[in-house]
């Protein structure tokens, strides 16, 4: 393995672009990437919250909360995507003859 | 992290093996959320962060996202697998 602070999150080419940030415990934040650091600590800009569906902690709904400049803390990162080439697919959930 | 890390002689393969080994193909990861991702696995390291190309978000088998590339940090992982012995692409 190479040198010690080298990582496989080169997020170093994300810096200023849009990212999508899981956290754990289900909630889901994009922004526009501003800082990182070996933690994964991550400041992004004009963040949005995508609310959760009160019944199942892993849907997320339309409804969203405009949070601004804000720290993402290292520890609750699961996974980070960029925005720009993620494909968003039908509704899964829908059920096809309504419930 | 222990810096220690094993010449590969012999025939013996440690998990660091088997993690060099799988690099540039297709696995599943799941979380300990119990999502799975699928994808080619592009790079990873020794906390198992993991960069993915192609990646598939499945939650309870269903196909519920996708992400030209994903990072995922490394304490969430439960495990990685490869699909080389289980042909059906199933869940």
């Amino acid at each position: 393995m190479s040198g010690r602070k080298e990582t496989v999150l080169d997020l170093a080419k994300f810096v200023d672009k849009g990212v999508q940030v899981k956290l754990t415990g289900g909630r889901q934040v994009t922004g526009t990437l501003k800082g990182y650091d070996q933690l994964l600590n991550l400041v992004l800009d004009e963040a949005v919250e995508f609310l959760r569906d009160p019944d199942d902690p892993l849907k997320t709904t339309d409804q969203t909360r405009n949070l601004g400049l804000i720290v993402c803390r290292g520890t609750a990162v699961m996974l980070v995507s960029p925005t720009d080439g993620t494909d968003e697919i039908a509704n899964p959930f829908i059920q096809p003859d309504g419930s | 992290m222990s810096g220690t890390e094993k010449a590969g002689s012999g025939t013996t393969k440690t998990p660091a093996d088997f993690l060099k080994s799988i690099r540039g193909r297709p696995v599943v990861v799941k979380l300990n959320s119990g999502v799975d991702y699928r994808g080619i696995l592009a790079c990873l390291d020794g906390y198992m962060n993991i960069a993915m190309e192609q990646t598939e978000e499945y939650v309870n088998g269903q196909l519920k996202n996708k992400y030209g590339d994903a990072f995922i940090r490394g304490n969430n992982v439960l495990y990685i697998s490869t699909s080389k012995r289980t042909l059906a692409e199933g869940a």
